[in-house]
């Protein structure tokens, strides 16, 4: 398969994984879109792999881990909806839904833990398969994802008090 | 919060999915310099709606700009390379979106932006802008070109809580902007590159252009006697050899802990002990104990300590052996084993006292060294790494790799430098991506095996590498 098949028949579920994964569509073309271009010079090592979208989508992973990391502190601010922009907030806060509550505490947790949360429970992949690609232990998986739920719920517990 | 509603959150996240042509569109105009065959049907396609969609845009600054020109003058000449550059060629290391108060009089109103500004600076000179959301990242802030002040907004039920913020230094990014602003124009300038604040409908985009990148990874590695600084107090003397672990010290059920109205009480150390906490030895195989008490402390986070919720059942605690894993592998060490009534399967606490680890703080996430194997002698230990890469050519930068070592009486050094070709960025690299990432990212480089005599055996000494995370050692 060369690239652009490879585009041309992943290119969607790529960009639904970095769009879950970063939750800010703006930073998940620039995350996707860099990713693409790092792999695109080297296709010919990729493409020959058994598995070349585990391979992709583990390097949207990092390229998003070590794009926050990187960019991080050099960043003004960055706003995730342009839709509601300007939008009164009252307005918006009536509108606010448990979905989005959740998905702003989300963004609250560190990377590493909404990492794992994502490729868990949304790509459901084992713990194993998890520690394989982000390169860390079995017990560091575990332990992110105990503790990234446990905010979760705290959190979300929290805000109803 | 249950596991369902947590999954139909993540996938609701879907909604950010970036646009797929505009990706496509990105990454095309960033072919890799070499024999890889150029794009054709449907990417061909896309090329040319780029095409017009670039010539409209760029119609539209320049029609943008003209009217721009009755009004004040810009207090700076701007790079001439502004205004013919190509979107893909658009730095986008910064870029920032934020609303900004308009006004007339030294009053705000509420107006879109078209193609002037109005913005309304306060009476003390500072300018307010907020984020749109009032949500738990929400902030706004003002500004000058000297200081900052972001105040958070948290929702309540009545609207946004303000918490202010205290004043610091404005990024340079920040300062660019505001003395456009100030200059009531458009552009700006920032380390030798353009600055363009571009007003839409109610937002005021700044992005930073150039035709150079902006972001060249300058690696400066850190220094071998840094990493021997790190580790100089090692005891490489005690007896047992002191733990260094390469992982969390608390190992959580692999299943999540049930769902219910007590889910938080672990975190939030609303724990009921169904027993009597045993009691436990000064030492266990030369190590120095916790007391159980100490290993339930560890499960619990102060942050969350003033919830109230009902409690978690402790049914039983057992002091066992159980494998960590530490830089010279997987070692069964004393370790608390939890029992609670609540899941089905225990939690693992180590149950080494500080004395008996290195360093003696526990970290949440250790960082993971490479693996490396000594010989039978302790003598060679041999490593492997990325050694080399030759560039295709752009942005892609060639380098090679050295290894220096350094041996102490606690601890050995091996550091792998990476040379990178000092003429990078090359004529072409004009996409301000770097494609040098800091290790996290699948390198293209060609991995090579480098064997290292020792003068003496590694014994019980540390072996790191420079920034002194240490090797997982193994026999050969």
């Amino acid at each position: 398969m060369d690239f652009e098949d490879f585009l041309t028949a992943n290119l969607g579920r790529l960009g639904r994984y970095a769009g879950v994964l970063v939750g800010d569509r703006q930073l998940a073309h620039d995350v996707l879109a860099q990713t693409l271009i790092a792999i695109w010079p080297i296709w010919d090592r990729v493409g020959a792999m058994q598995y070349p979208l585990a391979y992709v989508r583990a390097a949207v992973t990092t390229t998003f881990l070590d794009h926050r990391r990187t960019t991080l502190r050099r960043r003004t601010f960055s706003t995730s909806s342009h839709d509601l922009l300007d939008s009164r907030i009252d307005s918006v806060i009536d509108h606010v839904e448990d979905r989005d509550e959740l998905d702003g505490l989300l963004r609250a947790l560190p990377d590493r833990q909404r990492t794992v949360l994502v490729l868990r429970y949304y790509l459901d992949r084992t713990d194993q398969q998890i520690a394989a690609e982000l390169g860390c232990a079995l017990s560091t998986v575990r332990s992110s994802a105990n503790r990234g739920l446990a905010s979760l719920r705290l959190a979300k517990t929290s805000a109803r008090e | 919060m249950d596991i369902e509603e947590l999954k139909e959150a993540l996938a609701a996240r879907e909604r950010f999915t970036p646009d797929e042509d505009a990706v496509l569109e990105t990454v095309l105009a960033h072919p890799p310099k070499g024999n890889v065959r150029r794009s054709r049907g449907r990417f061909a396609v896309i090329g040319i709606a780029a095409a017009v969609v670039l010539v409209v845009a760029t119609a539209s600054v320049v029609r943008f700009t003209a009217r721009q020109a009755s009004g004040p003058p810009p207090a700076t000449a701007v790079p001439s390379p502004t205004q013919s550059v190509l979107e893909s060629k658009l730095d986008r290391t910064y870029w920032s979106i934020a609303t900004v108060a308009k006004g007339a009089g030294g009053k705000p109103i509420s107006a879109r932006f078209d193609d002037s500004f109005g913005i309304n600076f306060n009476p003390d000179g500072t300018v307010q802008m907020t984020a749109p959301l009032c949500q738990t990242q929400a902030v706004r802030w003002t500004t000058t070109d000297q200081t900052v002040t972001f105040d958070r907004l948290t929702p309540q039920k009545n609207g946004c809580e303000k918490q202010p913020g205290a004043p610091s230094p404005a990024s340079s990014i920040l300062a660019a902007a505001y003395q456009a602003m100030k200059a009531g124009s458009t552009q700006g300038h920032l380390d030798g590159r353009a600055l363009v604040l571009q007003p839409g409908p109610y937002v005021l985009t700044f992005r930073l252009v150039s035709t150079q990148p902006s972001y060249v990874y300058s690696p400066s590695p850190p220094s071998i006697d840094g990493a021997v600084q790190q580790w100089k107090d090692f005891p490489v003397s005690a007896r047992p050899r002191p733990i260094v672990l390469m992982t969390s010290a608390v190992v959580l059920p692999a299943d999540p802990l049930p769902v219910g109205e007590d889910e938080n009480a672990l975190a939030a150390g609303r724990i009921t002990l169904g027993m009597t906490l045993p009691t436990a030895p000064e030492t266990m195989g030369g190590y120095p104990i916790i007391p159980p008490a100490a290993a339930i402390s560890q499960l619990t986070d102060p942050l969350h300590s003033t919830v109230v919720r009902p409690s978690v059942h402790i049914t039983r605690m057992q002091l066992v052996d159980q494998p960590f894993r530490t830089d010279r592998g997987d070692t069964p060490l004393p370790t608390w084993k939890v029992t609670l009534a609540e899941s089905r399967d225990p939690i693992y606490v180590l149950a080494v006292a500080a004395g008996g680890r290195y360093p003696a703080t526990l970290a949440d996430d250790p960082p993971v060294g490479e693996g490396a194997t000594v010989s039978g002698n302790g003598k060679d230990i041999t490593i492997s790494f990325i050694a080399h890469h030759v560039s295709e050519g752009g942005c892609d930068p060639d380098y090679t790799s050295s290894l220096a070592s350094k041996e102490t009486s606690t601890v050995v050094v091996l550091a792998v430098n990476l040379h990178f070709d000092s003429t990078f960025p090359k004529a072409g690299c004009t996409d301000g991506f770097s494609r040098i990432t800091s290790g996290l990212y699948p390198t293209p480089g060609q991995p090579d095996n480098t064997t290292v005599h020792l003068q003496e055996p590694l014994g019980n000494r540390a072996l790191i590498n420079q920034s002194g995370i240490p090797y997982e050692v193994g026999t050969s």
